[in-house]
């Protein structure tokens, strides 16, 4: 598992969930703390492309060895891409969220909502207030 | 008064309990417990676990809402046990809503305390690789709870929309030749298990149980104060 970390081009939301901008696409993952908590992730449930997904609601489910949780979408959008390599090797999301552990791509339909989601620094300040 | 709602104790099918159980995870709006029984027997799988259904099966074969490997149910070897957490009953603050440590710790902590109330010396824990078993209870992790080497407790955990619930079975012995034998070849694998009977006991299932929620209820009361 890579170091702690939060990269500064990515934005984040407060269920810990990032986002690359890519044009008019989005890519989303889950951050180094989220999937820290988690722990190891054994099986990806993941939305089919051409989906919806909505800001702040459930678009997949991860099971790691703790538990079975929802993923959150940070953006409203329609997926166009899914990281099938999580089905054979769902631990990817441990060992490189920010990279190989990606989960889907959207189409973004509201891309305003991006200014609603936090920096990297102002999420390390969301963790710290616990 | 009570921190946890304790529901009574329900016999039934393994679909009747899932539902409840999955009830539970979407609505629970206070600490609930409950423990059942299943009857007639089940075999329950993890929510993902992969399963070529098989026609013939003289039990039913149904899914969790949580996750794990499959879990051999029956009245006489084995019993059952639920805790749904509402939104906010395990703390508040950013890292609330994703924490999985806290709620398996304390039902796994309260399983571990009345098992030593009750004379049972468990093991230090053990890591092993997680698919190790399509079988629950034939394989352990680092925070399982063991005796002698058997896996007393199997606890799984799903979290949705601010809700946890943490529901697992208590082994007591080995179960029939005639049931095992099915999940044997359903799930590719001898079994493997013998549970609290395997590690020297036998334990009614209520002492251990209220010993459970004593300790549920200090747990809750701890983290409130916090």
């Amino acid at each position: 598992m890579a170091d702690e970390s939060y990269p500064q081009d990515l934005r984040y939301s407060k269920e810990h969930d990032w986002v690359r901008v890519d044009g008019e696409d989005a890519v989303f993952g889950i951050t180094w703390f989220a999937q820290d908590a988690l722990g190891e992730i054994v099986y990806a449930d993941l939305p089919d492309v051409g989906a919806a997904v909505t800001a702040e609601s459930p678009y997949g489910e991860l099971e790691s060895v703790k538990a079975v949780t929802d993923v959150f979408a940070p953006l409203t959008g329609e997926v166009v891409e899914v990281n099938d390599a999580l089905q054979d090797e769902p631990q990817r999301v441990n060992d490189d969220c920010y990279g190989e552990g990606w989960i889907i791509r959207i189409r973004m339909t509201a891309p305003g909502q991006l200014s609603e989601l936090l920096d990297a620094d102002a999420y390390k300040a969301f963790l710290d207030e616990a | 008064m009570s921190t946890v709602k304790v529901l009574p104790e329900l016999r039934a099918g393994g679909g009747a309990q899932m539902a409840l159980d999955a009830g539970l995870l979407l609505t629970a709006d206070a600490v609930i417990a409950r423990r059942y029984v299943w009857t007639p027997p089940a075999l329950s799988l993890g929510k993902f676990q992969q399963y070529d259904p098989v026609p013939g099966v003289p039990f039913e074969v149904v899914r969790r809402p949580t996750g794990g490997r499959a879990v051999l149910h029956g009245e006489g070897f084995e019993w059952s046990f639920a805790v749904a957490f509402p939104p906010g009953a395990l703390g508040a603050g950013p890292r609330a809503g994703i924490d999985v440590t806290t709620p398996y710790d304390i039902v796994a902590g309260a399983f571990a305390g009345a098992l030593r109330d009750l004379g049972v010396t468990l093991d230090e824990g053990r890591a092993e690789p997680y698919q190790r078993s399509a079988l629950c209870f034939a394989g352990a992790l680092r925070q399982d709870i063991l005796a002698r080497g058997e896996k007393l407790v199997a606890i799984a955990q799903a979290k949705h929309e601010g809700r946890t619930l943490v529901h697992g079975s208590v082994l007591e012995r080995r179960p029939p030749d005639e049931l095992a034998q099915v999940a044997e070849t359903l799930l590719g694998e001898p079994w493997r298990g013998e549970g609290l009977a395997g590690a020297g006991h036998a334990l009614a299932p209520e002492a251990v149980w209220s010993r459970v929620l004593a300790s549920l209820e200090i747990s809750l009361r701890a983290l409130a104060a916090d």
